[in-house]
């Protein structure tokens, strides 16, 4: 009992020495003292740096995995909504109000409350069933083979192989950013990325972290990252990152400058904390991404997710035909045709046949097929919605110097400059 | 209706509010629509839902959902202000007034609001009446960026170049965005004349924002200039050709100045396009 006395000292003399109450709730953890030890570590996850916080989250899940009381446990995973995050809401708010009598009861015994193992409950809901393994993995993604190989050499060999990384010092964690024009699978392939490399897939978009409280949003990527840390191997994907890590040179206000410095700081704790954590940040607008995100450390691999190429057309074609009524169709032409198209703008073109044979058949009252020649009619009706993101992109990488950031996205426009009227 | 902080539809706002102050109309509108529709007494989604519309342009639409939210009991102090914004727009400047006066009814008037009245009699051509109620706001608050482009504007077309560019120091030192100090150099610089600055700032603008409208319409126009003068010595030499080829005297040769006047005329034309950016 010296220890912790000579601990308890330490603490009078500086309350927010986290050190300190990280080494005192491993007394108390070693003692047995449970609710003791508890308390100690919320104190020390209240005051510590990054470094020091995964060792005591881990000290806190062995804590709670080595004690029996169920009791304790019941109510760590209630309050402890930043670990847990897949309570419906409904269940939530009943829960919480069983939790607030028994904080009530509890207060009265002056009983300590394992409640306060993490501070702050998360407001933002986000559902633990996409918080899951995924089944999906690059069998699932017709064509774009040139970009599979591209993740499966930047990403997927260095996080689930990194033997001869690590050797090399490479890493395997750290940030991702998947960029390219609205309909073309981002996060189909963020979805496969993860399949391929059987990690827990944690997908994240801004509704997640917004709140109309002061300071909650910031706390809820804090929470986010804590969560994730818990879940490794996993993969933490952000969804329209430009939404939550908006430029700053663009913002008038600051509301949204701490919620991006927040990420900025759970970015950098990844890199310095694990490697068996990988962040896949998707967005179409990534000249909107501010660029303290795509330094070194951070999301510092881009990767451009092109338009679907000829295969990848035709295998979606086929997909979208499937189950229709169709007579002689030729996939391979369709997919000559529909240069530059999205996924979006082939399922569009789709819809566009089936509405005009429908038309025709009310019409004329003869029951038809969708053929060739209806298709070919929707394809000269349309034009490619990727069209206006890579004029965008060719104006951005042409003022702002980013030609060598983004060398990939400058040969594909070069490639298809006829098509942007160059 | 009474809505809580911590309720559905104020959380939802946030999201509304987020994707506004960045700029992404359309989304924030989606959202609002769906507010509307799950909440259909509560305010600030037809509030919301006018600015958006407002900025994808449909400024009747955000007129008659600023009337809804009044009905639905939202205070009517920050519909009045974007009321007159929208009448202003639209150059309905009877209705600016008499929101202008309400205003004044319930509140002491603030420094932007006021500015936006002075610079609503400007355009109205009551010239000398709104600079010195812009100059009132100014003197109220100095560094509000929306006073100090309004006072951009009707100094441009005052041509003092003195005081723009005093107004380019004071907007230097407000808390505006780097994008939008950017954009006020460019076009402060574009009204005095320095189109070689006004065309570095705006390239600037377009290596943050390549989406910007302003900066692509400039930067195109200066790419039209470049082609002109480009286009100039060719129209000169086949002038110049056409004229030695004809110059046996016969009337024809006459003939060969019409691409030097057409060239004249579209010169004329673009430098009057020019001076009125």
């Amino acid at each position: 009992m010296d220890k912790i006395e000579l601990i308890n000292k330490l603490i009078q003399a500086n309350p927010k020495d986290s050190n300190a109450w990280y080494l005192l709730g491993l007394e108390h953890s070693q003692n047995n003292n449970i609710s003791e030890a508890l308390k100690a570590f919320s104190e020390a996850l209240k005051y510590c740096d990054d470094s020091v916080k995964s060792e005591i989250i881990t000290a806190l899940s062995s804590l709670s995995e080595a004690s029996d009381l169920s009791k304790y446990t019941t109510y760590t995973d209630k309050s402890g909504d930043s670990i847990n995050f897949n309570k419906d809401s409904n269940i939530e708010k009943e829960e919480d109000e069983q939790i607030s009598e028994e904080l009530e009861e509890n207060e009265d015994s002056n009983t300590v409350i394992p409640l306060r193992v993490i501070e702050g409950k998360r407001r933002g809901h986000i559902s633990l069933d996409e918080d899951k393994e995924t089944n999906i993995t690059f069998s699932d993604v017709g064509g774009l083979d040139e970009l599979k190989e591209t993740i499966r050499m930047k990403i997927i060999k260095p996080f689930s192989t990194p033997g001869l990384f690590e050797k090399f010092k490479k890493k395997s964690g750290g940030g991702i950013l998947l960029f390219g024009p609205p309909g073309c699978g981002k996060t189909f392939i963020a979805k496969a990325t993860a399949g391929e490399c059987r990690a827990s897939f944690i997908p994240v978009h801004i509704t997640d972290i917004l709140d109309p409280y002061l300071g909650v949003s910031s706390r809820n990527i804090k929470d986010i990252f804590t969560n994730a840390r818990t879940k490794k191997p996993c993969i933490l994907f952000f969804d329209e990152i430009d939404t939550i890590g908006y430029s700053r040179a663009k913002l008038t206000g600051e509301h949204m400058r701490p919620i991006i410095d927040q990420l900025l700081v759970e970015i950098e704790g990844i890199e310095s904390s694990t490697d068996k954590m990988l962040i896949i940040g998707a967005t179409n607008m990534p000249w909107d991404v501010d660029p303290a995100l795509r330094r070194p450390g951070r999301f510092d691999r881009l990767i451009f997710v092109m338009p679907p190429d000829v295969n990848a057309r035709k295998e979606i074609f086929a997909l979208k035909l499937r189950g229709r009524p169709i007579e002689d169709i030729d996939y391979m032409e369709l997919a000559r045709r529909t240069e530059l198209y999205s996924g979006a703008d082939i399922e569009n073109v789709v819809e566009l046949a089936a509405e005009n044979v429908i038309d025709s058949i009310m019409k004329t009252g003869v029951e038809r097929k969708i053929s060739m020649k209806d298709l070919i009619l929707a394809i000269d009706k349309t034009k490619p919605s990727t069209l206006d993101w890579l004029k965008t992109m060719e104006t951005y990488i042409k003022y702002g110097n980013s030609s060598s950031m983004f060398s990939d996205v400058d040969m594909f426009l070069k490639k298809y400059k006829r098509y942007l009227g160059g | 209706m009474r809505v809580e902080i911590d309720s559905e539809p104020q959380r939802t706002r946030k999201q509304i509010q987020h994707f506004i102050s960045i700029g992404r109309f359309k989304k924030a509108r989606l959202i609002a629509s769906d507010l509307i529709s799950n909440y259909p007494e509560y305010p600030y989604a037809y509030y919301d839902m006018a600015v958006c519309e407002f900025y994808l342009g449909r400024v009747d639409n955000s007129i008659e959902l600023c009337q809804r939210s009044l009905e639905c009991g939202m205070k009517p102090l920050a519909v009045y202000i974007m009321m007159m914004i929208y009448h202003n727009e639209k150059g309905d400047y009877d209705s600016v007034d008499q929101y202008y006066s309400s205003i004044n009814e319930i509140s002491s008037v603030e420094a932007d609001v006021l500015a936006l009245y002075g610079y609503s009699l400007w355009k109205r051509g009551r010239k000398e009446e709104g600079i010195r109620i812009l100059n009132e706001a100014f003197s109220k608050e100095c560094d509000n960026t929306l006073i100090l482009q309004y006072l951009l504007l009707t100094s441009k077309r005052r041509k003092e170049k003195n005081q723009i560019k005093e107004l380019m120091d004071i907007y230097m030192n407000t808390g505006a965005s780097e994008k939008s100090k950017l954009l006020f150099l460019g076009r402060s610089e574009a009204y005095l004349g320095n189109w070689r600055e006004a065309k570095k700032n705006y390239e600037k603008v377009m290596s943050i924002d390549p989406m910007n409208d302003e900066a692509k319409y400039f930067l195109n126009m200066m790419e039209v200039e470049e082609n002109i003068k480009k286009l100039g010595l060719f129209v000169f030499l086949l002038a110049a050709a056409l004229y030695l080829k004809f110059s046996d005297g016969r009337i024809i040769k006459f003939f060969s100045l019409l691409p030097i006047l057409l060239y004249l005329i579209f010169v004329v034309v673009f430098i009057h396009k020019k001076k009125s950016f």
